[in-house]
């Protein structure tokens, strides 16, 4: 099963890569002339009525270029970091239910988004001309666009995948006692921030892109092994011992033990 | 002086009764809404300074007669100020709401109030003495004898036309003289420069092309028109402008000539600001009962209106009158009202008259252009840049601005250039900058659009929202410089200026001066834009602003749209910082928070492994601890461990490095950053470094890298701990499971020694289980594990063996079949001859081996693994 070993899960992920590359092209081809249809602008509309009247992208090409070239390495450069991080430090622990839990919950994810990529296309907030928005990052330079838009299509942004694997990172760092949680929590928050503040998702996205990752988590652990989720969960010494030392527990109650 | 003293007295109770009463009038007028109101007047001529003082007094007799039938009796003032044209508009223009005004105005001094955001309401309107309508025209005025010089004219060929003036002024070898009192004077300024502006006739002293008319402009100091004819005859001015009533005084003169311009302008106006609607309400109606406005009779026989009011209009002719006024205010009639019928005419004329003054913003012409064709990569990208100019060159037309595309045939020099290209996501990429003279101008704008339909629209709201304008000042104004305002967005304050010299307009030729920057005083003012006092503006003599409008010289002002972010920006922008520091503090508690309690059986084996190894991290091996070491084995560990790598040694050799976009990501600098920082240090062979380098770098890297097997032999008891630890140390690792949750459960309050391997026990097939794979693992990578050993030396082998009881019997498991162990028994074979040095008499040595296990079998109900060392190393606590 290939869910059932370390690269059987890398695998998986491969897969949901792959796949994710061939659908990111093939909606790419549809489109002949501008990768943006009317249909697509429709659906930024629907988002944008959405948001509240304060969130106005007009001369939001006048970010501080200090916070512009921030967000952009939290967006291009930060989060691909954790999320290999993640990876790692899960792949390097001896259990196989923290690897797995991530492993599904990026499957998951992903299963979960493709029908509304699909289905429902939402351009970028930056091109949608009525959002005033931008692309902060090309202030700096088109290519770290261009070096995602390989598996992230202009029209799939709804919803975020930035923002639902970063959950996903999130919740297992937390859900494992991964040591460096808080600052992935802070890092992964920024992540989050320079989506909405580089002008590529709507707040439809972001919010859409949190629930499909806790959704994408809550999966995940349910399709993880009971015994090992309960080895893995904090309460779990006691049921290991209660399940496989039952007798030890029986001579502690009959005072068999020196105290 | 007693007498003097009483005088004093009763002149000072005199001036406070008087002083009171007036404030009391003043109030009463307040309250009703018709209190102070000035009148203002533009100095001219004395007659019509007379005829303004009639005009007050009989508006300051109704107004008080009209407000006593609703309230007491009081006297409403109109102080009369006279001033300047340009004094009366800026009176108007800047004055606060509270302040009442009422004014005869003339009409381009009332549009030009207008333009500059007065709030003005026309209550009426003259009927002329001189025209006998509520209009009139401007006249050129010439000395006939030149005018038939220069343009070969002809009194009985007919009247001559505005046509022949342009001949007129062209014939001159030098520019010709045009003479005017005030730029605000309607006939004698305004609608000459209009003419001089549609035939290209500029105030210069050099002629600029063959297309430019220069003439010389000079204003003369005084407030009557007729002073200005007097220096035509004079001969001090070639050409003068003036109106129907100074023509009438002139016209039967030989010498003039008076050429009219078509165009009609409405006669002055009365004009009210601040006032209410109720005393307007009382002058209005006077007006309407009483045209003539206490003038003492008419010079018009036919009455204005077709039906008269009654009661009005019954005049007396002048006709035979000892002291006839000689004013050109014959009658005034109610703009909105009954009186339409009179003042159609000199509301058309101000319609035009409007239209005149708030002209067209000069056009700006704009070049679009790409990328040339021998830089695009394919025919592909080459058309999409031709769907792209085609696109902008709609969008010009479409914007409804003051933008005008480029015609190569006709214009000479570009004031804007659009530069096209393709970006990312199929969206346009248009760059726009201002001519050379800006330098650093560009601005970039990304346009993504569904299809080329959709993209001119998208490029035209760019341009009517975000690009940069150019308007001129205005260059009547000479208090200070001023742009009249017709951009609906908000300018940033922050302008650029740029004198140019017009050498063609029609073709756009025009040589530029250097830029310089100005401020917009205050960028709400819907009417205007008030700029600083730049000291790169020009100034005359006296201070004041030298624009002419006349002048070929203009300044244009290239206005940007203010940067209004939201504070959500702010917000975001600053909250970066927040989360950086938030991260930060993360960093500090994640790394300060206790390793949490190791988790199940495995977690906790692995713990105690570390444990036990911990006190190598730290410490370095001294030549005198090694006891015995096999350098070629080492040498051979070394290698296969360089050679097959860890992924942090590939990171490290630069397998993981990578451009990102600009971005190089360079992970093998970092890694070996942190190494330096950390003091790791690289593995040395014994041939090399020497035995104690190379087995110091070994175990600090093997233990630090957690790449040492888990078997840690059989513990003895510590200095920590008296009782002898069970064995294999599986079963401390699950007394230490059940010791923490028994704690946890309450059932201790404190650390309890379980001792679960003291008896045969349920538990004994995972500890078996485990204690095999550890063996496992043994066989495959090193061990170092610390025993107290019994010395075999002999001619034909050497050796250290330890054998101990196992806490319980274990089942174990080989290819052989399983057998039950209750011992346990380590071999480590030596070369035959081997001396350990620092063994006890009895034999025993308690030393630390570094090796591998070669093979492990089951046989008496003992385990025996077979050791091959590397290394032997005194035991540091046993040495201290």
């Amino acid at each position: 099963m290939l869910t059932n070993t370390k690269p059987g899960l890398l695998l998986l992920l491969l897969l949901v890569f792959t796949v994710n590359l061939a659908e990111t092209r093939w909606e790419t081809s549809l489109h002949s002339g501008s990768p943006v249809s009317a249909a697509d602008y429709r659906g930024a509309y629907v988002v944008q009525q959405l948001e509240p009247a304060f969130i106005n992208f007009e001369f939001h090409d006048r970010t501080a270029p200090w916070a512009m070239y921030a967000y952009s390495i939290s967006y291009f450069g930060l989060f691909p970091v954790l999320a290999i991080g993640i990876l790692i430090a899960l792949a390097r622990r001896p259990e196989l239910a923290p690897f797995r839990v991530l492993c599904l919950a990026v499957a998951a994810d992903y299963i979960v988004s493709l029908p509304w990529f699909l289905m429902f296309p939402v351009p970028e907030r930056w091109a949608y001309p009525e959002s005033n928005a931008i692309l902060l990052s090309d202030n700096w330079t088109s290519s770290l666009i261009d070096s995602i838009r390989p598996i992230s299509a202009v029209n799939n942004s709804f919803p975020s995948t930035h923002v639902s694997l970063t959950v996903i990172i999130i919740a297992v760092c937390w859900l494992f006692h991964v040591r460096l949680r808080l600052t992935v929590t802070a890092l992964g928050l920024m992540v989050i921030f320079a989506t909405f503040v580089l002008g590529i998702h709507w707040l439809a996205d972001i919010i859409a892109g949190v629930a499909v990752g806790m959704l994408s988590v809550g999966i995940a652990w349910r399709f993880t092994d009971t015994s090992e989720r309960r080895e893995l969960a904090h309460e779990s010494e006691l049921a290991v011992i209660r399940r496989r030392a039952r007798p030890v527990r029986q001579l502690a109650r009959a005072g068999g033990v020196q105290v | 002086m007693p007498s003097n003293k009483v005088t004093l007295l009763m002149l000072l109770m005199l001036i406070a009764v008087a002083s009171g009463s007036r404030k009391s009038t003043v109030a009463a007028a307040q309250s009703s809404g018709s209190g102070e109101i000035n009148f203002l007047s533009i100095v001219v001529d004395k007659e019509t300074a007379a005829a303004d003082t009639r005009l007050k007094r009989f508006l300051e007799k109704a107004v008080s007669a009209g407000s006593a039938a609703d309230a007491s009796h009081r006297r409403v003032r109109f102080p009369l100020q006279t001033m300047p044209y340009g004094d009366v508009i800026r009176a108007f223009a800047e004055a606060g709401s509270e302040r009442p005004y009422l004014a005869r105005i003339t009409p381009y001094a009332y549009v030009a109030a207008e333009m500059l955001g007065a709030k003005l309401n026309i209550l009426a309107v003259y009927r002329s003495s001189a025209t006998r309508e509520t209009t009139y025209h401007s006249y050129f005025v010439v000395r006939k004898d030149s005018f038939r010089a220069q343009v070969n004219w002809n009194p009985a060929s007919g009247d001559a036309s505005v046509e022949d003036i342009e001949k007129y002024l062209r014939s001159f070898k030098t520019p010709p003289k045009f003479m005017y009192h005030d730029r605000f004077s309607t006939s004698s300024y305004f609608m000459p420069s209009l003419y001089f502006k549609a035939r290209e006739v500029f105030a210069s002293n050099q002629t600029l092309n063959s297309r430019l008319t220069p003439i010389e402009v000079e204003r003369l100091a005084t407030t009557s028109s007729s002073d200005l004819v007097q220096r035509v005859l004079d001969r001090k001015a070639d050409l003068v402008a003036v109106w129907d009533g100074t023509k009438k005084k002139w016209e039967s003169h030989p010498e003039l000539l008076f050429i009219q311009i078509p165009t009609p302008v409405p006669n002055d106006f009365l004009v009210a600001s601040g006032i209410d609607a109720a005393t307007e309400r009382l002058i209005l109606d006077a007006i309407t009962k009483h045209p003539e406005a206490d003038r003492a009779c008419t010079d018009l026989t036919v009455p204005a209106r077709s039906v008269p009011i009654a009661g009005a209009e019954v005049r007396t002719p002048c006709e035979g009158e000892p002291n006839p006024p000689t004013d050109d205010f014959d009658s005034w009639y109610a703009w909105d009202s009954i009186d339409s019928e009179v003042t159609d005419s000199a509301r058309e004329a101000l319609a035009k008259l409007r239209q005149d003054a708030r002209r067209r913003p000069t056009p700006v012409v704009v070049k679009v252009e790409r990328v040339p064709k021998d830089r695009l990569p394919d025919q592909r990208m080459e058309d999409l840049l031709n769907a792209y100019v085609h696109a902008a060159r709609e969008a010009v037309r479409l914007s409804g601005t003051e933008f005008v595309l480029e015609d190569r045939d006709l214009h000479k020099r570009a004031d804007m250039t659009w530069a096209l290209e393709s970006t990312h996501d199929g969206a346009l990429k248009l760059t726009s900058r201002l001519n050379s003279g800006f330098a650093k101008s560009a601005e970039e704008f990304k346009i993504s659009f569904v299809d080329t339909n959709d993209l001119p629209r998208r490029i035209a709201d760019l341009a009517r929202s975000r690009l940069r304008r150019i308007r001129y000042v205005w260059p009547y104004e000479q208090k200070y410089p001023v742009v009249l305002r017709d951009l609906d967005f908000t300018p940033d304050q922050r302008v650029i200026v740029q004198k140019i010299s017009w050498m063609d307009p029609a073709r756009n030729e025009y040589e530029e001066d250097t830029p310089f920057e100005a401020q917009i005083e205050n960028n709400t003012d819907l009417s205007k834009l008030r700029l600083t006092d730049e000291i790169k503006f020009p100034r005359n003599a006296d201070g004041s602003f030298n624009f002419d409008p006349l002048s070929n010289i203009a300044y244009r002002v290239v206005i940007a749209r203010a940067p209004q972010a939201g504070r959500i920006w702010v917000v975001l922008t600053y909250g970066f910082i927040g989360l950086f520091a938030f991260a930060c503090a993360g960093v500090a508690i994640d790394l300060r928070r206790r390793q949490p309690p190791a988790k199940g059986f495995q977690q906790t084996y692995q713990r105690m492994v570390e444990a036990y190894h911990r006190p190598w991290r730290e410490q370095e091996i001294e030549e005198g601890q090694i006891l015995w070491c096999d350098p070629a084995c080492l040498d051979v560990f070394v290698r296969e461990l360089k050679t097959a790598g860890s992924f942090v040694d590939v990171v490290k050799a630069g397998g993981f490095d990578f451009n990102f976009g600009p971005l190089p990501m360079r992970f093998s600098i970092l890694m070996k950053l942190g190494s330096s920082l950390f003091k790791r240090r690289d593995l040395v062979e014994a041939a090399g470094g020497g035995n104690v380098m190379a087995l110091d770098t070994l175990i600090q890297f093997l233990v630090c890298r957690r790449r040492l097997s888990p078997f840690v032999g059989l513990p003895e008891s510590g200095a920590s701990t008296s009782r002898l630890p069970a064995w294999p140390i599986e079963w401390e690792a699950l007394n230490e499971i059940a010791s923490r949750n028994f704690q946890r459960l309450g059932i201790c309050d404190k650390r309890v020694e379980a001792n679960l391997g003291t008896q045969h026990s349920v538990l004994s097939g995972v500890v078996s289980n485990h204690f095999r794979s550890v063996i496992k693992k043994a066989t495959h990578d090193a061990s170092l594990f610390c025993q107290t050993w019994t010395v075999r030396q002999s001619e034909t082998a050497a050796g250290l063996d330890f054998e101990g009881q196992m806490s319980t019997a274990l089942l174990l498991r080989n290819q052989d079949g399983s057998a039950t162990a209750s011992k346990v028994r380590l071999e480590v074979h030596l070369p035959a001859g081997c001396a350990l040095a620092g063994s006890a008499p009895d034999g025993k040595l308690r030393a630390w081996v570094f090796g591998k296990i070669l093979n492990w079998s089951v046989e008496h109900a003992t385990v025996s693994l077979h050791i091959k060392p590397i290394a032997i190393l005194r035991d540091y606590a046993d040495q201290h």
